[in-house]
């Protein structure tokens, strides 16, 4: 009778590859509101992103402080809500939930912070901080499928007991049928089957079942905490122990104990390991590892470390503020990388080799501020790789930057508030720090050899500032220098066979591409 | 030693105790002999303490409740007759009051410039002078407390070592950290004794409330009159007339630890007026402790409640929090103090505790902005904590987050900011009396003997004013030693070992 019974799991054993767990699209996190109390732009922490992470991945996001990378995975645990876009996880949308279907959903969904010193409170003893997601789930709850029996005619009874309509065999924890009473208990149930009574009685067409589970709640709980601790690699004892008797990695797998309470499909780990001394981050990438397998579990890791992320990520996305770069199969991407920003990401990883010779490609000045992104390309206010109108594209580097540097500071300056006092010493003529524009022109192109054409431009932009209209000489250098990069906001291309995507005007076919672009460079 | 502790040997309490009954037992038994000695105090308290007479009014007035009247006055009969069952530290067991034998004089001497006399006295304990059977009954009387504090600590002792499941839980690491906290214990005893004198009032005092302070006219005194050398009696109140303290010389004083020419011990002197001070302050203590602790509650759960609310929701709610708070800081909170009592001064609720409830009250609803200022700022700082976005992120309750993961961090603060509060409270509550307003004369308060002696403070009669107010300096200072005490042993980060923590605590408080 159970092999009747077992007959029908593999129609619903599903294939666990390729099959989209998270599905990213359009998504976006603003703070602050347009035009709110106190004027101004919100932050676009995260602006338009679009992405997928399949079942059984762990997806890298990589970039620099302040790019949006954790507020994305954030909002991917619902601590943010999104502005606008959509979560879809495993085809329900999630931005849209709340309280009790909200509530239900974090079971699934469960993230590991980035400092294990403050992620725990230091009030609580190990065992409480691991138990305490249990208890607020009031777990454990087992789900009781029926087999060979309408689903609306039957009644599970019992404490710890919910009756689920389909008697699937890898989600429910106990299968039962009218007749052969226990055909099934899930193999990670947190119980075993001699702690169960079940009693399966069939009445007038119905079917009750009567679960009694021989233990309390809390028993079930702390053994529960007791073997989360053994298998992240901690001891039972240290049940009643305080975190801050602990080592950083030691607290952090407490962090990744309590992130797997709940039997999660989905963590979001935010720099799980940047806050540990080295030694330590290996053991806990491996532990990270070892779990992932055991458990099936779907990653979502965050990261500035690049070499970290090569070693742990299936795919990596490139993320510079708010926008996702390139996004692709990790070793591809870190033998021939696509957009020019993670040209310049990956040229930073320092080399163990001293001899070897290294062209670092460093980026001048700081990402503009996420609340007045550049129109274009997110990266073209620092790319190195810039597209140059056809004109201008063969005068000298040291120039080009110059010509970058200045539209740069006419945008910073235009942007840039003024004070009441600047205002009143502008109107009576003193100097104030938007008046030295000529020593700004002197000290940018002074020591250059300038080509004619570019030294009217640049002289006709410093007379409109020195007349007071800052965006007027931005304008006017936005005409003559100006390309698609700034105008344009670039397309995801294909940039492999695998499907690896950039966002960057070069790959278009008109254009050299960043890779051929840097070797010309080096030339 | 002890064994490990495994799922399996959690069964229920019951059954661990019916496995082995005998510590419990002897715990069970001594609860016995204590409430055998007190077994009529503990039913006269029970009917005395909560004022009945108004709650029945106010309760029966109600029309289906007034069905329940003849059940109530039953319950008040049995209470009252089980009321008069005689306990050993009542004042009938060991009286202080009687004279002095005529002739009775068996001992006088001159040690040290020092005249001591023995006299043999009648209607005293044993004979025994009226101070020395007065402090009898005192230590006798501190002794069962204390007595009774030792069995509830022995009472936890027995279940930790033989009937909890586990062999260490959190709470032993907080009593252990205050085990060795000698500060936060000297404020844990003085608080206990403090405590102690409030319940224990009645037996404390040499005399009788009733019969010295509220009708001294109705009572009459025996004594031995020294020119006739006769056993005379007078009124209470001609008594007190002549053992009146006003600042010393003809007017007269009686100081601390002397007898009056009325053969009467007043162990801390007596007042202006003649009455005796210890009975004055046992009593009021019940009325301060009242007052105090009734308000200090109040404005600490609401200050309390506010603070994680407004912490945790931030934004509107906080704004709203600090303008609530402002608008009421506003206004002088003495002016609307005696504004409301002078309102509410004909209604039922000013006859509680002759005013002691609507002081608490009020005093308790003008407090907490104050206490919300000083707790804010901590509690905005740790609602930042990563630990209370884990919370949320496996979907905490926001009411069980502030509770478990946000007070814990704020409790602190809270302790120690309304320890020191709680002085403020009594005096406020002395200046409202001073004037009228607070408790009603002749009702006995600790503010009302400051404000009685105050004029008296430069003389010998310095006792009136300086005795109190001592008292509530070593009671809030106790408090503040409590709070730092729980402060410290609910941080399992705080290092008990070194007392350099303790000390600058203390010092910068």
């Amino acid at each position: 009778m159970s092999k009747q019974a077992y007959g029908d799991q593999e129609t619903t054993v599903q294939d666990s590859k390729q099959d989209t767990l998270v599905d990213v699209n359009g998504l976006k996190t603003y703070y602050g509101k347009e035009g709110g109390l106190l004027g101004g732009n919100p932050v676009k922490a995260v602006d338009d992103v679009s992405f997928t992470i399949e079942r059984g991945e762990t997806l890298g996001l990589v970039g620099e402080s302040g790019c949006g990378k954790t507020t994305l995975g954030r909002t991917l645990v619902q601590l943010e809500s999104a502005t606008a876009g959509e979560v879809a996880y495993a085809g329900t949308d999630i931005t849209t939930l709340d309280g009790k279907e909200l509530k239900q959903w974090r079971r699934n969904v469960q993230m590991v912070f980035q400092d294990p010193d403050s992620s725990l409170n230091n009030r609580m003893t190990v065992g409480e901080i691991v138990r305490e997601p249990l208890e607020v789930h009031n777990w454990p709850t087992f789900e009781v499928g029926v087999q060979n029996a309408d689903a609306s005619e039957v009644t599970v009874n019992g404490e710890m007991a919910r009756h689920v309509a389909e008697a699937k065999y890898e989600d429910s924890d106990i299968v039962v049928t009218p007749e052969a009473e226990l055909v099934h208990l899930r193999e990670s149930a947190p119980i075993d089957s001699s702690e169960l009574t079940i009693n399966v009685t069939e009445s007038g067409g119905g079917v009750t079942v009567d679960v009694t589970v021989h233990k309390s709640r809390n028993q079930i709980r702390r053994r529960r905490v007791r073997e989360l601790l053994e298998t992240v690699g901690l001891q039972e004892e240290h049940y009643y122990r305080y975190p801050h008797q602990f080592s950083g990695g030691q607290k952090q797998r407490v962090g990744i104990a309590r992130a797997l309470s709940l039997e999660p499909d989905f963590v979001v780990l935010d720099e799980p390991v940047s806050a540990l001394d080295a030694s330590v981050q290996a053991k806990i990438l491996n532990l990270l590892e070892d779990l992932q397998d055991k458990f099936g579990l779907t990653y979502l890791f965050i990261a500035h470390d690049l070499s970290v992320v090569r070693h742990i990520c299936d795919r990596v996305a490139v993320m510079y503020l708010g926008n996702i770069m390139e996004l692709g199969e990790t070793e591809e991407m870190f033998e021939s990388p696509g957009n020019p920003y993670t040209h310049s990401l990956l040229s930073a990883i320092p080399e163990p080799d001293p001899t070897l010779e290294k062209d670092r490609i460093t980026l001048r000045g700081t990402p503009p501020s996420p609340r007045d992104p550049p129109s274009g390309c997110p990266f073209s206010t620092r790319c190195p790789m810039k597209i140059r109108p056809e004109e201008f594209r063969d005068i000298d580097m040291e120039v080009w930057t110059a010509i970058e540097v200045f539209r740069e500071v006419l945008r910073e300056r235009s942007r840039a508030e003024r004070t009441t006092v600047e205002r009143v010493k502008e109107f009576l003529a003193f100097d104030t720090r938007f008046a030295s524009i000529d020593e700004i022109v002197e000290e940018l192109f002074g020591d250059l050899d300038v080509p004619p054409e570019v030294q009217t431009h640049v002289s006709e932009a410093a007379s409109m500032v020195a007349d007071g209209d800052e965006e007027a000489a931005g304008e006017y250098l936005n005409e003559q220098f100006g390309s698609e990069c700034d105008a344009e906001y670039p397309e995801a291309h294909e940039v492999s066979e695998s499907g690896r995507e950039s966002r960057c005007h070069r790959h278009k076919n008109e254009y050299v591409s960043p890779g051929e672009y840097r070797t010309e460079m080096q030339q | 030693m002890s064994e490990r502790t495994s799922i399996e040997d959690d069964a229920p309490l019951l059954d661990r105790i019916r496995n082995n009954p005998e510590p419990a037992l002897r715990w069970l038994a001594v609860l016995g002999v204590l409430v055998a000695l007190q077994v009529g105090a503990l039913f006269g308290a029970m009917m005395e303490l909560p004022p009945w007479q108004t709650i029945a009014d106010r309760l029966f007035g109600l029309p289906l409740l007034a069905l329940f009247e003849p059940v109530g006055s039953v319950l008040a009969s049995v209470g009252d007759r089980l009321a008069e069952i005689p306990t050993l530290l009542s004042r009938d067991v060991i009286p202080n009051r009687g004279h002095r034998v005529p002739g009775g004089q068996q001992f006088a001497a001159d040690i040290a410039g020092f005249t001591v006399e023995f006299w043999r006295w009648e209607g005293t304990f044993l004979g025994l002078p009226a101070a020395i059977a007065w402090a009898i009954r005192v230590t006798l009387i501190y002794l069962y407390a204390f007595a009774c504090l030792a069995w509830f600590w022995k009472g936890y002792l027995v279940f930790r070592n033989h009937y909890r499941y586990a062999d260490w839980t959190p709470a032993d690491d907080m009593i252990d950290r205050m085990r060795t906290h000698r500060w936060g214990q000297f404020g844990f005893v003085v608080i206990a004794m403090f405590f102690m004198m409030a319940m224990f009032a009645p037996a404390l005092g040499p005399t009788v409330v009733e019969e010295n302070i509220q009708e001294p006219y109705s009572y009459e005194t025996k004594y031995l009159d020294q020119e006739s050398g006769e056993v005379r009696s007078t009124l209470v109140g001609n008594a007190n007339l002549g053992s009146r303290s006003r600042g010393g010389g003809s007017n007269g004083n009686h100081g601390i630890g002397t007898y009056d020419d009325y053969d009467r011990f007043h162990p801390f002197g007596t007042l202006p007026n003649g009455k005796d001070l210890f009975t004055f302050l046992a009593a009021g203590s019940r009325v301060s402790l009242f007052i105090g602790l009734l308000a200090l509650g109040i404005s600490s759960v609401i200050a309390f409640s506010l603070a994680m609310v407004s912490a945790y929701y931030k934004g509107a709610v906080d704004l709203g929090a600090v303008i609530l708070s402002d608008s009421i800081q506003a206004m002088p909170r003495l002016l609307v103090l005696i504004g409301a009592v002078v309102i509410l001064r004909g209604t039922w609720i000013a006859d509680i505790y002759n005013g002691g409830l609507l002081l608490a009250l009020l005093l308790g609803s003008w407090g907490w902005p104050a206490m919300w200022r000083a707790i804010r700022g901590p509690s905005l700082q740790v609602v930042q904590e990563e630990w209370v976005d884990a919370a949320k992120s496996y979907g905490q309750t926001p009411r069980r987050i502030m509770r478990k993961h946000m007070a814990p961090y704020v409790v602190g603060y809270m302790l120690i900011y309304g320890s020191m509060t709680l002085g403020g409270i009594i005096i406020s509550v002395s200046g409202l009396s001073f004037l009228g307003l607070g408790i009603t004369p002749p009702t006995p308060e600790w503010g009302r003997a400051i404000d009685l002696g105050q004029s008296y403070i430069a003389t010998d009669s310095w006792h009136i004013s300086i005795v109190p107010g001592l008292l509530i300096v070593i009671v809030v200072t106790a408090f503040n030693a409590l709070g730092d005490g729980i402060r410290d042993a609910i941080d399992p980060q705080s290092d008990t070992g070194s007392g350099g923590e303790a000390a600058a605590a203390g010092g910068g408080a």
